[in-house]
């Protein structure tokens, strides 16, 4: 897939407008002869109306979907607007629309840009005639190249919200569109079966368009300046997730964008589908090593294309979709994996059932994904998506089930038996031994019974507040991971070498890291300069948390009088100093002696501030609107000068990428409201109730986390990671249990090597008839 | 960044009603031009930037350029707030008098494609029924929601194409019929205010016939002399022109009308967008040459002759404005 291949892909299409001289509106003039009818194109050129543009041509894109018979077809429809040249009988000048539709089925054999289409049809004449049939170009991943505007809109996208590009009035048509390419290939190529994106579209026109240029953004929409990238919302856990993903350290768009362009399942912007969407794309931005080939599964022969697939065929349908209109989902063949969807591309096949007259294919088999098998390291798990799909044991057969069924019932039957006595004999001993360790204070953690030896990571956080709520949940994260984790309260900032995870505010981190000394007073200022001064100390911001501190004015009123405050800063006597922190940004003080010229400033160290505050030894102070000390009132005379912080997640490069991927994941879902009620509780019981929710533990991990974790003030030194685990008291119970389940079983054997298997056989036999 | 959400949308939505080429959308964009040239205070100014753009650009394309705008293809949405002149306060009960108020009128204005009024008239082989149109179905759904309309009936293309009743019978038998279970239809009238606006009253045909029936009236006041047609004579203009219908079905437009609205809540007004031309020397109307249309050229774009000056453009919203505000009976605007 590099842009070489060209290929013949068939349309159909459908002339909007105005007859010359004509007094009625506009209408569809002309389609083509095919299997769509008129009804189809009336249909979606009403629905994708985008107003009248001034300058033309524009393009507009989006999806169709029909149904005959029971099956779904899929189109992506890519709509020209250019003048007609001639005028309607009130002289005005009539523009045409071409509506083009593209059978998705195509598409997903040769993949294609929309650019290249619209390249193609723009060549032909108004009403084209057979063959219907245009050479376009496969979509070349490298083409593409996203800039910070097309990561914010694609990653904006996941919030279900239309997101509308301003600022671009001096941009062509032509790179527009090679914007919305530039978004689309950030996401799965079968979303393409329902993007809506136009390169204009008017801003006081009500519009279905998800993606669209317009000069101002509607209520409700979000707004991405072109050229520059956005500050996502702090309650758009997934925007940012898949934001901090596209833009990770090392993630190399046209990889990215190759391998979501294998993703041609067909996908919508529901909610459940949108978490999907995410989770391919962070399969995409972090990919699994290579998997072994599965010889057994790599030969099972397929379901047909076009041939109805019951309910029963273990691979069909994986995807939770509702909407869909008008779709048979039964149709759909998408493959499921836990926690998501991996939909695998088919080389020579199609994943896309049910558009009729296609011939039977053979397609690829389902492979579990690297995350789903066992492995030395932690499972990764996918963000956004634990609870919400469905899980791979649930749908997915196993090479054991293709030879199932080449054995006699006998066997199974005895199989079966063996087995459910067997597994129940293992689980008594396995809860014996748990009651057992559970009981015995002095044991060690049942994790270690099973774990490899744990890469311990260093979580840091300050003492008090939302930072240290969120370390816990970094931490337990963490070990439900398979890390050793545990988290240091540190008074002033540093970055250890080993893998270490640490919480923060962004602003601080900048302060600490520039000694003060950046200009600029907006987040977006900041944030910037904080994103080259990371890359300089080797760390990644993994994720910006929807939680906000801010810096304000205070002052003790019993030697500043509130309305004598302002006279304070601006004609100060010779004690009256504002102090601040000694990181206190120059664009800040610079931003405060523009407003009060003379106003004087002492800088002390961070740490000590709340002791100096304690001491009344300050008239007036700017610090941390959180610091609560006694005595103190704040002031909004700067608050409009003061920026928020937010709060972020940093981590080092000797982070394990499953660690992060884990952290993703859960990071992504602290929304505002669950900060707010976690910062009532205790932090680290909080923290684990927080993550139970999030991240169900099996019993044996429960067990473990029941165990408190200390927040430390010092690098753990007491844990010896992969200490094997001693048998205790439980063993002699555990033995018994052995024995007895074994004799159970050896019973059960001989039963029914000798009874019964005639009475199972003759029942299934009646089965069959059936 | 997620764009605001307005501050204190105006809550009176407005809909324009008519067929294709009528001039809704001119009317529209000339809105700004006829306030500014009252003389009195009442403004208009956009309530989110999106409709302050519609203003500004369609201003300037009217006023300077001296094109029409193009037709509407989409359904488009302006918000705007009508401000008036600051009203004396009350001075009587209060020892300090408080600064004057200027009384606000909110407008969503929705200006529709005018096909979408139509009965739904289709071409061989295309789909027979309207309503498939989910255009129309959100067109039907904001007129429902609307408490005010602007009917344009444009006679030009009633004498030409006949069509003003369809593209009334048909959606207003639709709003009857969704309003059916409505407390508001209780009484078997649809509850909207009804501007009835005579468009193109600067075309000669229209104002010769308003004056050939002794309709036309001026006002004292109006420095450049334009004719007028008042709004009780305006009503008996409408049932001349239906007259010359290419149809002969206008006259059931007046009948439905009746039928549909409750009579006090129709108003009609003879309406020019651009107005008559007036020559920059005399600064008066001239009988001898008031067009202000260019004759239409081979592939060119149709221009204004001169300044735009709005014959009752402002009036109609102002009327609805102030109809739809309950209970809070405005000075009567006056020129």
């Amino acid at each position: 897939m590099n842009g070489d291949t060209v290929r013949k892909i068939s349309f159909e299409w459908a002339l909007e407008g105005k007859e010359p001289g004509s007094y009625d509106d506009y209408e569809l003039l002309s389609w083509s002869d095919g299997r769509l009818g008129s009804e189809v194109f009336e249909e979606i050129r009403s629905r994708y109306a985008t107003g009248a543009s001034p300058e033309l041509p524009q393009v507009t894109i989006a999806g169709a979907a029909t149904k005959e018979q029971g099956r779904v077809s899929r189109h992506v429809v890519l709509a020209i607007q250019e003048w007609s040249g001639h005028r309607d009988g009130t002289n005005r000048k009539v523009a045409y629309t071409r509506w083009f539709f593209v059978p998705y089925e195509q598409l997903i054999e040769h993949r294609v840009s929309y650019e290249t289409l619209y390249g193609a049809f723009a060549r032909l004449p108004v009403t084209p005639g057979p063959p219907l049939t245009v050479d376009v170009p496969e979509l070349d991943p490298k083409a593409a190249s996203p800039g910070p505007d097309a990561m914010s809109a694609a990653a904006l996208l996941m919030t279900g919200r239309p997101v509308c590009v301003v600022g671009a009035e001096g941009v062509e048509m032509p790179q527009r569109l090679r914007f919305l390419d530039a978004v689309a290939a950030l996401m799965p190529y079968g979303l393409r079966t329902r993007l809506t994106a136009s390169t204009w579209a008017s801003s006081t026109a009500e519009h279905k368009i998800r993606l669209f240029f317009a000069r101002h953004a509607p209520e409700g929409a979000h707004a991405v300046s072109w050229g520059r990238g956005v500050q996502i919302p702090r309650d758009e856990g997934r925007a940012r997730a898949c934001l901090d993903m596209l833009t990770w350290p090392g993630v190399e768009p046209a990889d990215v964008i190759g391998r979501l362009s294998e993703q041609t399942a067909p996908l919508s912007f529901a909610q459940a589908d949108r978490l999907t969407i995410l989770d391919l794309i962070e399969r995409a931005c972090f990919p699994s090593p290579e998997q072994e080939p599965e010889p057994d599964l790599a030969r099972a022969p397929g379901p047909a294309v076009g041939r109805d697939v019951g309910p029963d065929t273990a691979l069909t349908v994986a995807t939770p979709r509702s909407d869909v209109r008008g779709a048979d989902l039964r149709g759909t063949d998408v493959r499921g994996t836990g926690g998501g969807t991996d939909v695998r591309g088919t080389g020579g096949g199609t994943d896309v059932r049910g558009t009729g007259g296609g011939t039977a294919e053979p397609t690829v088999p389902y492979q579990v994904s690297s995350s789903l098998k066992p492995s030395a390291k932690p499972p990764a798990k996918p963000p956004a998506s634990f609870g919400a799909a469905p899980h791979a044991d649930d749908e997915e057969p196993g090479p054991a089930r293709w030879k199932w069924s080449t054995w006699n019932r006998r066997t199974q039957l005895v199989m079966t038996v063996v087995g459910t006595v067997l597994g129940i004999a293992l689980a008594g001993v396995s809860t014996v031994a748990v009651v057992n360790a559970v009981g015995q204070d002095d044991a060690p953690p049942a994790q270690s019974t099973v774990a490899p030896p744990a890469q311990p990571v260093v979580v840091q956080a300050s003492a008090g507040g939302k930072d240290r709520f969120v370390a816990e949940v970094v931490a337990e994260t963490l070990r439900r991971a398979g890390f050793e984790a545990a988290v240091q309260v540190i008074d002033k900032m540093r970055f250890p070498q080993g893998p270490a995870v640490t919480v923060a505010y962004d602003l601080d981190t900048l302060e600490f890291m520039t000694q003060g000394r950046f200009d600029g007073t907006r987040p977006d200022d900041f944030r910037e300069r904080l994103r080259a001064e990371l890359r300089g100390w080797g760390l990644s911001q993994l994720a910006s948390l929807p939680s906000v501190s801010r810096d304000v004015l205070m002052f003790d009123p019993g030697q500043v009088k509130a309305d004598k405050l302002e006279s304070v800063l601006k004609h100060p006597s010779a004690d009256d100093v504002v102090l601040v922190r000694d990181s206190f940004g120059e664009g800040l003080a610079d931003a405060l002696l523009r407003r009060y010229p003379e106003v004087k400033l002492r800088r002390a160290p961070a740490q000590e501030l709340p002791r100096e505050m304690g001491q009344k030894a300050a008239k007036v102070v700017i610090a941390p609107e959180d610091l609560g000390v006694d005595g103190y009132q704040p002031s909004d005379l700067l608050d409009d000068v003061l920026p928020e912080r937010t709060l972020i997640v940093l981590v080092n490069a000797a982070v394990d990428p499953a660690a992060r991927q884990a952290l993703t994941t859960v990071t992504a879902a602290l929304d505002q409201k669950r900060l707010e009620a976690a910062g009532q509780a205790e932090p680290q019981q909080a923290a684990r109730e927080l993550v139970d929710q999030l991240v169900p533990l099996n019993p044996a991990q429960r067990a473990a986390s029941s165990q408190p974790q200390p927040a430390q003030q010092a690098p753990p030194q007491d844990k010896q990671p992969g200490v094997a685990p001693q048998p205790g008291d439980s063993f002699p119970l555990s033995l018994i249990f052995i024995v007895v389940a074994a004799v159970i079983g050896f019973l059960g054997l001989v039963l029914l090597l000798f009874r019964f298997p005639d009475r199972y056989e003759s029942k299934a036999r009646h089965g069959s008839r059936r | 960044m997620t764009a605001d959400p307005a501050p204190a949308r105006p809550g009176h939505n407005i809909a324009m009603w008519g067929a294709p080429g009528s001039g809704k959308t001119t009317l529209l964009a000339a809105l700004f031009i006829a306030l500014t040239r009252r003389n009195d205070d009442w403004k208009i100014v956009g309530s989110d930037p999106a409709s302050s753009d519609y203003l500004i650009e369609k201003t300037s394309a009217l006023s300077l350029g001296k094109i029409f705008p193009e037709a509407s293809t989409a359904l488009e949405r302006y918000h705007w707030t009508l401000i008036g002149p600051a009203e004396p306060p009350d001075a009587r009960w209060s020892r300090r008098p408080r600064p004057a108020t200027p009384p606000r009128i909110g407008i969503s204005m929705i200006d529709a494609p005018g096909g979408l009024f139509s009965a739904g008239r289709r071409r061989p082989g295309s789909t027979p029924d309207g309503q498939a149109d989910l255009r129309r179905r959100e067109l039907l759904d904001n007129l429902v929601d609307s408490r005010g309309v602007v009917f344009l009936f444009d006679p030009i293309r009633e004498f030409e194409v006949g069509d003003a009743f369809d593209h009334l019978h048909a959606p207003l038998t639709r709003l009857a019929e969704r309003m059916l279970g409505s407390d508001d239809f209780r009484d078997g009238k649809l509850p909207h205010h009804i501007a009835v606006c005579v468009t193109k009253f600067d075309d000669p045909r229209v104002l010769e016939t308003a004056e050939k029936r002794r309709l036309l009236s001026a006002n004292p006041d109006d420095p450049y002399g334009f004719p007028r047609v008042s709004s009780e004579d305006a009503r008996e203009l409408f049932r001349e022109l239906c007259e010359v219908s290419a149809s002969g079905n206008a006259d059931m437009v007046l009948n439905a009308l009746d039928k549909f609205f409750h009579r006090d809540r129709i108003k009609f007004f003879v309406t020019s967008s651009i107005g008559f031309y007036v020559d920059p020397r005399t600064k008066s109307f001239d009988w001898h040459d008031y067009q202000n249309l260019l004759p239409e050229d081979e592939g060119e774009d149709l221009r204004i002759r001169g300044q735009v000056h709005p014959i009752n453009v402002v009036e109609p919203m102002l009327w609805l404005g102030e109809r739809l505000t309950a209970g809070e009976p405005r000075a009567e605007p006056s020129r």
